[in-house]
């Protein structure tokens, strides 16, 4: 059996180990375990102390055969069966340079034993906690002491309490009453000392790392993935601990398919640019959307992770690190709200410096996927994402009441359907069209067959440029808001039968303003209209008006069936292909 | 006079002026606000809300040459940031006290921390407080010395194989110690 003696000074352990010869020879192997006072004096605060102790090799072996040696607690519980192992504890010693009696370190070292993982079934391990001072005047100065009271845990009043330690029998007894740290017996011993977060950011950047680690573990049947160094940071910490243990949270079912990446029609790969002023974030989501959409398409997506200027809201710097506008520009942006950490926890929503970098790419790349990643969960943050154009929303899960609507699981699968859909077919088709409406805007070009054109009846129309370039921008606008509303289900927090409504409204849209583009390269409606334009052997306009009437007027029967897209297409192809028999005329 | 963070509760007890992070009184970290309450000051108790970080601030910006007590109802403490900074200076003074209690969860009349604001009370009315700022630790400290000293010699005690009845007496003085200082 291990015993492991936690104090600030050692007189328990020279006694124990005066009497190990006895005890050994009663036929008890007894391994005794201490750390040297000078662990104490060096730790800064008990949860130093509690990572001294468990990675640390500071522990002294003094036992026969390991004269002096020091190892680590993991090391020296690593083959550990169990019921091997118990701790002694002074309750009242002082674990840390910043630590005072009074405040009792054992029961926080305790809580430590109780509440970290990665001990696995030393978490259970019995736990002796000896002081000079009364249960009542334990827990009358901390109530927070509870735990000193829980299945597992004996408290020894000394000088009395000396005498079972020192005895072998009483010690292998107790070590076989182990700690019971179900959900149900144990959290109120935990939550009796917990202190919730003042707000979602303490938690979002280390609590929403470590719940995407395990869904993708999960998910992806790989147990190997590593939590990033920010996450094993904070769960050094005993608040943190506590936390993972009161709010622990269904990972989810593992059933269902994994969405796919389409194949980028330019070649290559998708480019992805992450921004994000948590190094952390960026590391997992990268690793995360490079490996995990399904095998055959591995090498599919490319994440680039660029770290923060201290002013990320800086237009320059946005236009030539994202290349926004240009050829080279990424296929997707995801973007963090809240860049400036803590600083902007309580800024609304909508002045944030994620809603900033927002407003300047949109103005920049209008047809640029983003998609927002933030830790809130607030009706009011969605709307107000929603009014900058962003087209995904996507929670970082958080604790409480930050908890994503949906299992970790489903939550991290909806992060890749919407990258998914992001990088899909319509929204390379979006991008085309924002490009070829930019153009239009940009070089004005005069040979379009449509700006001036005598058609076989004679009549001649010219068209006003700016008239036909803003109906085009609000085509654009107007697939733009059918994607988001249809595909990325961002549209209405109710989803559903609203989101329907909502997308078939915005295709009649469409239809409406591409038919209004080919009453104007008519000079206008008249009446008889589609007869004229048979007879002007315009066809394609003709077609192409007639399906947008379908649409206008919700018929069933044709244009409903077509997909988006394809209408559009369609329009591009009139734009581009004068009709038969007409002539060109010069400006 | 006493300052007291949290001092709707501290009001009760004394004549202390009302400080708080609320908008509608004066901000412990406000320089401008705070100035003409703290000048005559003896002592301030400062309560350690949740946002840890405004005591911060107020110790740096506003209480740099005064006695301060830090106090906290938190389970866990105050954090190690604070707790490192009040290290720093020897008019700053953490008391470990930990209430267990939350905002409104128990009634401030009977609760630990009106008993723990008595205490300091009652320490103030007996002059236990020096003029001298820079003696704050000592004095304050005091409880957690000597009950520190008491358990070396227990300890000493115990490891000397001296007679359980000894000790017992002595752990009976340790009683008392504990009763009368700590509650």
């Amino acid at each position: 059996m291990k015993v492991f003696i936690v104090d600030d000074c050692n007189w328990l352990s020279k006694s124990l180990e005066s009497r190990a010869s006895e005890i050994r020879n009663a036929g008890n192997p007894l391994k005794i375990y201490s750390l040297p006072d000078v662990c104490c004096r060096e730790s800064h605060g008990i949860d130093d102390f509690f990572d001294r102790a468990w990675e640390g090799k500071n522990w002294v072996d003094n036992n026969p055969g390991f004269a002096g040696g020091k190892k680590s607690l993991r090391e020296l519980t690593e083959n550990d069966k169990d019921g091997e192992t118990i701790f002694l504890v002074g309750l009242n010693a002082k674990l840390s340079s910043l630590s005072f009696r009074q405040e009792q370190d054992g029961v926080e070292l305790l809580k430590h034993i109780r509440l970290t993982e990665e001990l696995g079934a030393l978490r259970n391990a019995h736990v002796v906690l000896y002081s000079f001072e009364t249960v009542g005047s334990l827990l009358s100065r901390k109530p927070g002491n509870l735990m000193a009271l829980s299945a597992g845990t004996s408290l020894l009043r000394l000088p009395e309490g000396m005498e079972k330690m020192l005895d072998p029998e009483w010690l292998r007894n107790a070590a076989l009453r182990k700690a019971n740290l179900s959900q149900d017996y144990f959290t109120p011993f935990v939550a009796c000392t917990y202190r919730q977060p003042d707000t979602a950011h303490t938690y979002s950047n280390w609590w929403g790392m470590q719940q995407f680690i395990l869904a993708r573990r999960e998910l992806m049947r790989k147990p190997k993935i590593s939590m990033p160094h920010k996450v094993k940071e904070e769960l050094l910490k005993l608040e943190n601990k506590k936390a993972s243990f009161l709010n622990q949270v269904e990972l989810g079912r593992t059933d269902s398919e994994l969405p796919e990446v389409a194949t980028n029609p330019l070649g290559g790969k998708f480019k992805v640019v992450h921004l994000d002023d948590e190094p952390g974030w960026q590391e997992i989501v990268k690793n995360a959307l490079e490996d995990d959409f399904i095998t055959s398409v591995t090498d599919r997506v490319q994440v680039k992770t660029p770290p923060l200027p201290v002013n990320v809201v800086d237009r320059d710097w946005l236009e030539q690190e994202l290349s926004l506008g240009t050829d080279n520009e990424p296929d997707l942006l995801l973007l963090d709200l809240r860049m400036r950490g803590s600083a902007e926890a309580n800024t609304p929503a909508d002045q944030t410096s994620g809603a900033q970098v927002a407003r300047i790419v949109r103005e920049l790349s209008p047809g640029l996927p983003i998609i927002l990643m933030t830790a809130s969960n607030k009706a009011w943050t969605f709307e107000a994402a929603m009014k900058l154009g962003i087209d995904g929303y996507w929670m970082k899960e958080g604790v409480g009441e930050h908890l994503p609507p949906a299992t970790s699981v489903e939550n991290y699968r909806k992060l890749l359907h919407l990258v998914s859909t992001a990088l899909g077919e319509d929204y390379q088709f979006l991008k085309r069209f924002t490009k070829f409406v930019g153009k239009l805007s940009e070089d004005k070009p005069e040979d379009f067959w449509w700006r001036a054109y005598r058609w076989n009846d004679g009549q001649e129309t010219k068209v006003d440029y700016e008239e036909i370039f803003s109906k085009l921008r609000n085509i654009q606008i107007l697939y733009h808001e059918f994607l988001r509303a249809t595909l990325m289900g961002s549209y209405l927090m109710g989803g559903g039968e609203d989101e329907k409504q909502q997308g078939e409204i915005l295709f009649l849209g469409m239809g409406a303003e591409i038919r209004s583009v080919i009453e104007l390269i008519h000079g206008g409606w008249q009446k008889k209209f589609s007869a004229l334009m048979r007879y002007r052997y315009d066809n394609a306009g003709a077609d192409l008006h007639s399906l947008c009437s379908e649409m206008v007027h919700n018929n069933q029967k044709g244009a409903r069936r077509k997909a988006a897209n394809e209408v559009l297409t369609s329009f591009l192809d009139y734009l581009a292909t004068p009709p038969g028999q007409g002539e060109k005329i010069s400006l | 006079m006493v300052l007291a963070w949290k001092s709707e509760k501290a009001i009760s007890i004394a004549g202390f002026a009302h400080i708080d992070g609320g908008d509608e009184t004066p901000q412990a970290w406000d320089v401008n606000q705070c100035a003409p309450l703290v000048g005559d000051c003896d002592l301030i108790l400062l309560h350690v809300g949740e946002q840890q970080k405004y005591a911060t601030r107020a110790l740096t910006e506003c209480f740099a040459n005064k006695l301060v007590v830090c106090y906290t109802g938190a389970a866990g403490g105050v954090d190690l940031e604070l707790r490192s900074q009040i290290a720093q200076k020897d008019n700053w003074c953490y008391y470990p006290d930990s209430f267990g209690t939350f905002d409104d969860q128990v009634p401030f009349n009977g609760s630990l921390e009106e008993q723990s604001l008595s205490r300091y009370v009652t320490l103030i009315n007996n002059g236990a407080f020096p003029r001298d700022a820079k003696d704050a630790k000592n004095v304050l400290q005091n409880f957690d010395l000597t009950l520190e000293t008491h358990l070396d010699k227990l300890y000493g005690m115990l490891q000397s194989g001296k007679q359980t009845e000894g000790i017992i007496e002595e752990r009976n003085k340790l009683d008392t110690l504990l009763t009368e200082l700590a509650l």
